[in-house]
C-alpha cells in the first residue's frame, strides 16, 4: 500500500502534537504551550476561513459581486442591491479601531446584539418554554396502558416516572423560586429539588466524564495505530513515531528542566 | 446622538425580530430573513475585527520581547499560514490533498480532540478529591456518576446479574431526574433570556453599547 507523503508526514505531526498536549499531565512546559499556541492560531484561522465561506460570502460578497455586474451592465441589480447595506455596516464596525470614530460602531453592534435578542426572545420563549412544560406533563392513562406502573425492560418508563419527573420537575422550579420565604411546605419540596438537582447533575457529570474519555481512547488508539488498517501501519509506523515523539519530548524536557525551567506558576510564585 | 440612535436602532430590530412569531406573512418574513442574514454577516466581521485586534495587542508583545513572545509568534504565524492556505484554497479547500484539508485533520482535529480529552484526566482528579459521600446530597451526585460511568463501559454491561439492570437503570437516571433536572435548568435560563432580551430591545440594557 502507498500513501503520499503528505498523508505520512500528516500522521506523525498528529502522533506528535498529541504527544505535546500530552506532556501537559507532566507539568506546564514549552512544548506543551508551543502547541497550545499553535492550536489558537490555526482554531482562529479555521473558524474565519469557514465564516467566510460559509456565511460572508455567500450572503453578502456573492450579491453585492452580482449587483455591481447588473449595474454596470445597466440592468436592473433587484434584490442583490439589498447586500451594500450588510457591506456598510461591517465598514462602520471597522471604525471601532478608529478612536475618534469608535462610537459609530455601536450602530452595527447594536444592529447585532437586538437582531439576537429579539430572535431569542421569541425563540427561547417557544423551544426552551413552551415546548419544556409541554413535553414534561406525560399523558398518564397512555402510560399506564402501554407500561403500567413500572416496566423494567422499557427503562422503568410507566406511570410512576411520568410522576417523578412532573414533580421533579416543579421541585427543581420551586428550589428557584425566591419571591416567597422557604419555610416548612415550600422548604420540603424545595429539598425534593435539590436531591432531583443532585441527580440530574451526577448523571450529567458520568456522562460528561466518558465523553472526555472516549476522546482520550480515540487519541490512544492513534498513537498505537489502532484506528488504521494494518497496510497503513505497515506505512505509517505509528508506534515508531509515537515512541520517537516521546524520545525528542523527553529530551526536550530534560534540557530544559537542567538549564532550570519551571512551570508558569512557580515562575508567578517566586516573583 | 451617539447614544440615542443606537438605541432606536436596537429598539427597531428588536421589535421587527419580535414580531415574526406574531406576524406569519410571507412578506414579513422575508425581512426578518434578510436581518437574520445581516445579523450573521456582521457575527463573521466580528471574527476578523477579532483578528486585528489580536494582531494589535500581540505584535507589541513579540517586537519589545515581553515574556512568552515566541509563542506568540507562533500562534500569529501559525494563524497566517491557515488563513493563506485556506483563502488560496478557495472552495476547493476540503478536496482530497488540498493543503487546507492537511492542515484541518493533521493539525486542527487532533489537537483539539488532545486538548479536549486532557480535560478527561483532570475531571477524574478533581472528582476525587471533591467526591465524598458526606451527607445524601454528595451521595446522590457521586452515585449517580458512578452508575453512568459504570453502565456506559463493557465491564459494567457485563458484570454478572446486574450488568442488564445497570443498563436500564442509568436510561431511567438520564430519562427521568436528569431530564427533569435538565429542563428546570432550561426553563429558569428561557426566562432569562427573555427577561435580558426585553431589556436590551427596551434600552434598559445598554452594556453592549459600551455603557
Amino acid at each position: 500500500m502507498e500513501l503520499s507523503t503528505a498523508t505520512l508526514l500528516g500522521a506523525w505531526v498528529s502522533i506528535f502534537l498529541t504527544i505535546c498536549i500530552l506532556s501537559f499531565l507532566y507539568e506546564d512546559n514549552p512544548v506543551y504551550k508551543l502547541a497550545e499556541h499553535l492550536f489558537l492560531g490555526v482554531s482562529i484561522a479555521v473558524s474565519v476561513v469557514e465564516a467566510y465561506y460559509g456565511t460572508f460570502k455567500p450572503n453578502m460578497l456573492d450579491p453585492v459581486g452580482r449587483a455591481a455586474t447588473a449595474v454596470a451592465s445597466g440592468s436592473d441589480p433587484g434584490w442583490d442591491a439589498v447586500s451594500v447595506i450588510p457591506l456598510l455596516l461591517c465598514g462602520v464596525l471597522f471604525l471601532k479601531l478608529v478612536p475618534k470614530l469608535s462610537w459609530v460602531a455601536r450602530i452595527p453592534i447594536a444592529f447585532l446584539v437586538a437582531m439576537f435578542a429579539g430572535l431569542k426572545l421569541t425563540g427561547e420563549a417557544n423551544a426552551n418554554l413552551m415546548t419544556q412544560v409541554a413535553e414534561s406533563m406525560p399523558n398518564l392513562g397512555q402510560l399506564w396502558i402501554d407500561h403500567g406502573l413500572w416496566d423494567w425492560s422499557a427503562d422503568g418508563a410507566g406511570v410512576i416516572s411520568g410522576l417523578v419527573l412532573v414533580l421533579g420537575l416543579c421541585a427543581c422550579l420551586l428550589h428557584f423560586y425566591f419571591s416567597a420565604p422557604h419555610n416548612r411546605p415550600l422548604r420540603v419540596v424545595s429539598r425534593f429539588g435539590v436531591l432531583m438537582l443532585m441527580f440530574g447533575f451526577g448523571a450529567s457529570f458520568g456522562y460528561t466524564v466518558m465523553g472526555r474519555i472516549s476522546l482520550a481512547i480515540g487519541r490512544a488508539q492513534e498513537l498505537l495505530g489502532l484506528d488504521r488498517s494494518l497496510e497503513q501501519n505497515a506505512v505509517v509506523h505509528p508506534r515508531i513515531a509515537t515512541l520517537a515523539s516521546i524520545v525528542l519530548l523527553v529530551g526536550v524536557l530534560a534540557v530544559w528542566k537542567l538549564r532550570g525551567g519551571k512551570p508558569e506558576s512557580d515562575e508567578a510564585t517566586e516573583s | 446622538m451617539k447614544r440615542t440612535l443606537p438605541l432606536i436602532i436596537t429598539f427597531f430590530v428588536g421589535i421587527v425580530m419580535v414580531g415574526e412569531f406574531f406576524i406569519p406573512h410571507y412578506g414579513y418574513r422575508m425581512l426578518t430573513d434578510e436581518f437574520l442574514q445581516w445579523g450573521l454577516v456582521l457575527a463573521a466581521a466580528a471574527y476578523l475585527l477579532g483578528i486585528v485586534n489580536l494582531i494589535q495587542v500581540n505584535i507589541p508583545k513579540i517586537t519589545q520581547r515581553k515574556p512568552d513572545w515566541f509563542y506568540k509568534l507562533i500562534m500569529l504565524l501559525s494563524l497566517a499560514i491557515t488563513l493563506a492556505i485556506g483563502f488560496i484554497g478557495g472552495q476547493d479547500r476540503q478536496v482530497e490533498g488540498a493543503a487546507y484539508r492537511w492542515v484541518y485533520s493533521s493539525v486542527f482535529t487532533p489537537l483539539s480532540a488532545t486538548m479536549f480529552s486532557l480535560l478527561a484526566f483532570y475531571i477524574a482528579s478533581a472528582a476525587f478529591r471533591a467526591f465524598r459521600a458526606r451527607n445524601l446530597d454528595a451521595g446522590l451526585l457521586l452515585g449517580a456518576a458512578m452508575l453512568v460511568m459504570l453502565a456506559r463501559v463493557p465491564i459494567g454491561e457485563n458484570l454478572p446479574y446486574i450488568g442488564e439492570g445497570l443498563g436500564h437503570l442509568m436510561n431511567w437516571i438520564m430519562d427521568v431526574p436528569n431530564t427533569a433536572a435538565r429542563r428546570s435548568i432550561f426553563i429558569g435560563g428561557a426566562l432569562g433570556a427573555i427577561a435580558t432580551g426585553l431589556r436590551v430591545i427596551l434600552g434598559l440594557e445598554r452594556s453592549h453599547l459600551g455603557d
